[in-house]
């Protein structure tokens, strides 16, 4: 799984761009680089952000707090959900889970998150097996 | 290998890594305290796995208390890098044990015992497996 991101310059300085293109494809946490010609619009490859229904990660935490919910056409940074389309929003995981079931293999990029605070400190730590 | 990057800006902060079940993404925190990764059952019912689908019923010695967890075989497992077929989890239901957490499980020594060698940079707040021994 990878995130697209596509990057507008103010103006085209191909040199200073090309020095910056290098460096970010340099990272190793970086799968490709790709520039596109005017013509050749990045919106027809990066899609996602142009989903009818897009949010923001704020924009649903505002409207649904403290819900479970089931994202579509997720955009993500490393670990960090940054905003998708809402399949399912509910109070309770389970029930996110059932009604879920069908939905995550009918969309792309699915994935699911709690838009509310979690109770500080808890772990679930020292997982050991005792019996067979 | 690839690098992953993590943050623990408070101290309340764990390790989590994105993880694939049958590719659906889920977060797990590793847990090299744990013996065995536990995947919340709520995410494997999503996943399509039902209890019938579960093998034998474990106990396990949890923070929480001894619990029973159900032992499933998974067919496509994915963290850091690696793909597993087959792979062996245990879940329960974290609801109904008042969990309510940002991961969906935990990645335990079973991942990592005898497969890979787990290198996690504190400094730099990255950690990455090398090459499956």
């Amino acid at each position: 799984m990878s995130t697209k991101y596509a990057i507008q310059f103010k103006e085209s300085e191909p040199q200073r761009i090309q020095k910056l293109l290098d460096f970010v494809q340099s990272l190793d946490f970086v799968q490709s680089v790709k520039a596109f010609s005017e013509e050749e619009n990045a919106a027809d490859t990066i899609t996602d952000t142009y989903v009818e229904g897009y949010l923001t990660i704020e924009e649903i935490k505002t409207l649904h707090p403290n819900e479970w919910i089931l994202l579509a056409y997720t955009h993500k940074n490393g670990t960090h959900i940054l905003g998708g389309k809402i399949l399912l929003h509910e109070r309770d995981k389970r029930e996110l889970a059932l009604k879920g079931k069908d939905l995550i293999r009918q969309y792309p990029d699915v994935n699911h998150f709690y838009t509310g605070e979690f109770p500080s400190r808890q772990r679930i730590g020292l997982m050991r097996r005792i019996t067979q | 290998m690839k690098k992953y990057s993590f943050s623990l800006e408070t101290d309340e902060d764990i390790i989590i890594v994105d993880s694939f079940i049958d590719n659906y993404p889920i977060r797990l925190a590793i847990d090299t305290a744990a013996t065995h990764t536990v995947i919340d059952w709520n995410m494997l019912l999503m996943i399509g796995y039902l209890p019938e689908n579960g093998k034998d019923w474990i106990e396990l010695e949890t923070s929480n208390g001894i619990i029973k967890a159900q032992l499933f075989q998974l067919n496509y497992f994915e963290t850091l890098d690696d793909k597993l077929q087959n792979f062996s989890v245990l879940s329960y239901d974290f609801i109904s044990k008042g969990i309510l957490s940002p991961y969906d499980g935990i990645l335990g020594l079973d991942f990592f015992r005898g497969r890979h060698v787990l290198n996690i940079d504190f400094i730099r707040e990255k950690l990455w497996i090398d090459d499956v021994l």
